[in-house]
């Protein structure tokens, strides 16, 4: 039976497809994290790294390139059952075995390469820390109504696959606020009717209005008396 | 006002600082797509978040639970129960009673924004079926940049595929955390009615 192998980011829970991607996020999502316990990854679906040779492993060794730096701080208090030789190996064997180089990944994914050690290290240098959750033999994927039932040779759903390509593109890792720092200082607009009056001028000119036409505004309202019925304070 | 702003610098600035303040509260994000090397905007919201705010804040709310009585028959469609009962019965028998599916159509035609002379973008909206039908709303949760056609040989297949580029990532952006949700669950807190697990559906794009 055809089983669907799953990298769980420890801090997060989030899932992905390949051991890169989800070294990319744990980078970019949990920056805050202390190095030592940042790549923890959590490989649901193999036994072990015996079962397989990390995809990066292949790529890693075709491309030539090498990390300079496997710290070799890393690793302290993880829990479940690692490795012997430290439990940073990663990744499926059978995904590069089949060739799965049609998969696009990121350029900081790609950098995810073998150390000196022969360890699977991410981009900024830190090895990978994964543990092992096999399932047991007849086991059907865990994730409930996720799964297409057509399962390429790859291993991976064709819904998953998608979702690697389109996370490999990076969108949402790029994506920031669009308002500035300026929106949490208190204004002068300390009164309800200079909050309504800016309310009412931000939601009829939204940005459509250069700031020569929202001067124009300012100059409009100060110019006309005000009637009865408003109450400036 | 004149108290308040000296100069007229100071009422756009004012205006400007309001204007950032909705775009926090409203959770607007942008990010950068690069498309055949050329750069497009695309500001959006969690929709997630979007979902989650309005469902917890919606004053009626259908649940579709076994108890349920008084829903509308134009939430109760036909081809809605057919589509989702499996899903119904799978997501009850995994999590329990307290948990519930809930379809979301999805929308991006032909309705474009306002168009102040540098950008013009199609709206990416959604609406939540579970909520009362007599008002319905419309959720904004993205503005998808429109992709001209440039001059010369094979720029109309060029320009095709970058819009389809530009649609599949800006809708994946914007619903990545709806995906997780509609296949773990998400918590809600309905206040009196306490604690639900809701699993986000996708039923229609047009």
């Amino acid at each position: 039976m055809d089983m669907t192998v799953t990298y769980i980011c420890r801090h997060c829970e989030r899932e992905f497809s390949r051991v890169q991607l989800c070294l990319k996020h744990s980078r970019s999502s949990h920056a805050e994290v202390s190095p030592a316990y940042r790549t923890r990854v959590l490989c649901d679906g193999l036994t072990g790294p015996d079962q397989g040779f990390p995809e990066t492993l292949v790529a890693g060794a075709a491309m030539g390139r090498r990390s300079s730096s496997a710290s070799a701080d890393v690793g302290g208090g993880a829990g479940g059952h690692q490795h012997a030789e430290g439990g940073m190996h990663g990744g499926c064997g059978r995904a590069a075995a089949s060739g799965r180089a049609d998969a696009v990944l990121g350029e900081d994914a790609s950098r995810a390469v073998v150390g000196e050690s022969g360890l699977l290290v991410a981009a900024d240098g830190v090895p990978a820390q994964v543990e092992y959750a096999p399932r047991a033999a007849g086991t059907d994927n865990d994730v409930l109504m996720c799964a297409a039932s057509d399962q390429d040779v790859a291993g991976g759903s064709i819904g998953s696959r998608v979702r690697t390509l389109l996370e490999s593109f990076g969108d949402a890792a790029r994506g920031k606020a669009m308002h500035g720092r300026s929106c949490f200082r208190s204004g002068n607009s300390n009164t309800p009717f200079l909050r309504q009056l800016l309310r009412d001028v931000v939601v009829s000119t939204c940005t459509g209005l250069s700031r020569t036409a929202t001067a124009d505004i300012y100059h409009l309202v100060t110019s006309t008396p005000l009637g009865d019925s408003v109450d400036p304070t | 006002m004149k108290d308040a702003f000296k100069t007229p610098r100071g009422f756009v600035d004012a205006v400007f600082q309001e204007w950032q303040r909705l775009v926090h509260l409203a959770g607007c994000m942008e990010t950068l797509f690069t498309v055949f090397n050329r750069k497009y905007l695309f500001m959006y919201r969690d929709g997630l978040h979007v979902i989650l705010r309005a469902f917890c804040s919606a004053p009626k709310q259908y649940l579709f639970t076994p108890a349920a009585v008084g829903v509308p028959a134009s939430l109760e469609g036909p081809s809605r129960r057919a589509a989702f009962e499996l899903y119904k019965t799978e997501v009850r028998r995994a999590h329990g009673d307290r948990a519930f599916v809930r379809p979301f159509p999805l929308y991006s035609d032909c309705l474009v924004l306002p168009n102040s002379g540098s950008y013009s973008a199609h709206a990416l909206r959604l609406r939540l079926d579970c909520l009362d039908p007599e008002k319905p709303v419309w959720h904004y949760i993205g503005a998808i940049l429109h992709v001209f056609t440039d001059l010369g040989p094979g720029a109309g297949d060029k320009a095709t595929a970058a819009r389809r580029e530009v649609l599949q990532r800006a809708i994946y952006t914007a619903l990545r955390d709806v995906v997780d949700a509609s296949i773990d669950g998400v918590d809600g807190d309905l206040g009196a009615d306490g604690k639900w697990m809701a699993f986000f559906r996708l039923v229609c794009y047009s």
